[in-house]
């Protein structure tokens, strides 16, 4: 679960948050559509940052 | 301003593609070069004195300069390690115990230590300083590493070191934060190359050329991250840093969650206060600002979900897509640390199957990012009020209530006492 952060300021906030916020989602019902399309774009933009930085860590590691 | 088309687009390439950080990769140029270690410390250990003691032992090329920190308060076996380390320079010429006028803290005694590097650079030249916190183990190969490393490049003003927890099986806290900074070291290794580097050179140990010390001017005072600060202020005077995965240092963490709290106030609250800092420049802490981005924007969009509520439900089909990107995220998240964990050297059975369960890592992770979203409200309350400077009668109201929580202008991890800011000094 790694993440971006000053020495783990942001900890966890890209992955872990997501998944909880969309479980309290899950069970709250007549979630605002918007809202709903806004927390796709912000989970998207992080699983783009994530496998980013894997690609990254694969190059990086066999330099 | 001209704009460089190809250098920008290679920039912004090294998001998937690193920049190659070394152009001599078997560089080996310690030997021939003249280095400093200077090691501030307060309250000094019997690692203190081990370290000096490895360091004069292991090469011959070290200068080390330590920082007595106390202002003449230290006492008992503090005492007796200061008395230690000065009978130490006076039977080896390389060590340096130097004492500051009055307590600094920790960036204002590294740079009282690079004052005196500077005079002793006029009779033996100096090429690179390495600054360490004062219980740290090293090996041999550390500091060799670390410098060989800075020198590879041109453009490289800083390299720091793979760190490791020295007490990581005291207790679940302590292994937690062992596979945290495992962690650390990954997102490091995969930001070597990218934009200027890895987001900070952490203060545990780092070794700097003399010139990009010079050129930054030092640590920065007025801030309790100075390592953080530091690595911005390098980045922005145009510096490369880079992470050197071979070489090892070790460390302790906290091992009560106060202490913990404290220290991750710290972190996160004054991380904040060097991106308002260096505000109009982006690239020092870019990973920060996307990390922070992401962050609000989803807290807002989950407190915004029970404020505005739909008059209609949502397509089951929209929320299972949600559900969807959100489940492949986690698991690509969850699968990679998996990975990695053969490169955690300290690795046993408990670390796997910490990580194998999940669990305990995710508490731990959100608890963590519960320090953040104080550290939000505190900032926002210090630029409100600036620092008290404004309504001052309020300011020591919330002030007050902040501080219940952990949420100090302060060290956080070595006392309580209120930082003259300007000084450094206990007021």
């Amino acid at each position: 679960m790694n993440d971006y952060g000053t020495g783990g300021a942001v900890l966890g906030a890209a992955t872990v948050l997501p998944a909880t916020g969309a479980v309290a989602l899950w069970f709250a019902d007549k979630t605002n559509l918007t809202i709903i399309y806004g927390l796709m774009a912000v989970s998207l933009f992080s699983l783009l940052i994530s496998l980013a930085m894997i690609v990254r860590y694969v190059q990086n590691s066999r330099r | 301003m001209k704009l460089n088309i190809r250098k920008n687009t290679r920039e912004v390439a090294s998001f998937i593609v690193p920049k190659k950080v070394s152009y001599r990769q078997s560089i080996e140029i310690f030997d021939s070069l003249r280095v400093a270690v200077i090691v501030p410390t307060y309250k000094p250990s019997y690692l203190t004195k081990a370290l000096v003691e490895n360091l004069i032992q292991w090469h011959e090329n070290v200068e080390v300069i330590v920082v007595d920190d106390s202002a003449g308060k230290s006492e008992g076996r503090f005492k007796d390690i200061f008395l230690d380390i000065a009978t130490l320079s006076k039977k080896c010429r390389r060590v340096h115990l130097i004492k500051s006028p009055r307590n600094l803290y920790k960036s204002g005694a590294l740079n009282f230590g690079f004052e005196y590097v500077k005079k002793l650079n006029e009779k033996r030249r100096i090429s690179a300083v390495v600054t360490t916190d004062d219980d740290i183990v090293i090996t041999q190969k550390t500091i060799p590493a670390l410098v060989n490393k800075l020198y590879s490049s041109y453009y490289i003003g800083a390299a720091c070191s793979t760190v490791r927890v020295r007490n990581k099986n005291r207790n679940l806290l302590t292994r937690l934060q062992g596979l945290e900074y495992h962690n650390f070291n990954v997102t490091k290794l995969s930001d070597n190359g990218f934009f200027k580097g890895p987001l900070v050179m952490q203060g545990m140990i780092s070794a700097f050329k003399i010139s990009a010390f010079i050129d930054v001017g030092g640590f920065s005072v007025e801030n309790l991250i100075e390592d953080y600060e530091m690595t911005a202020n390098l980045k922005k005077h145009g510096w490369s840093v880079v992470f050197v995965p071979e070489c090892w240092a070790w460390t302790d963490v906290p091992h009560q969650f106060e202490t913990l709290w404290r220290q991750r106030v710290r972190w996160t609250y004054w991380g904040l206060e060097v991106i308002g800092s260096y505000f109009k420049s982006l690239i020092p802490f870019i990973q920060d600002v996307i990390g922070h981005l992401a962050f609000t924007a989803m807290i807002a969009l989950i407190a915004l979900s029970f404020i505005i509520p739909s008059a209609i439900s949502a397509e089951k089909s929209i929320v299972l897509a949600l559900m969807g990107i959100v489940f492949i995220h986690f698991a690509v998240s969850y699968l990679f640390g998996i990975y990695t964990l053969k490169r955690y050297k300290d690795a046993d059975w408990k670390d796997h199957a910490l990580r194998l369960t999940m669990v305990p890592e995710m508490i731990y992770s959100n608890l963590i990012s519960m320090v953040l979203l104080g550290s939000y409200l505190f900032y926002g309350f210090n630029i409100l009020f600036e620092k008290g400077k404004r309504f001052g009668r309020f300011y020591k109201v919330g002030a007050r209530v902040f501080s219940k929580f952990g949420y100090l202008l302060t060290w956080g991890t070595r006392d309580l006492a209120v930082i003259n800011m300007k000084g450094g000094e206990n007021a």
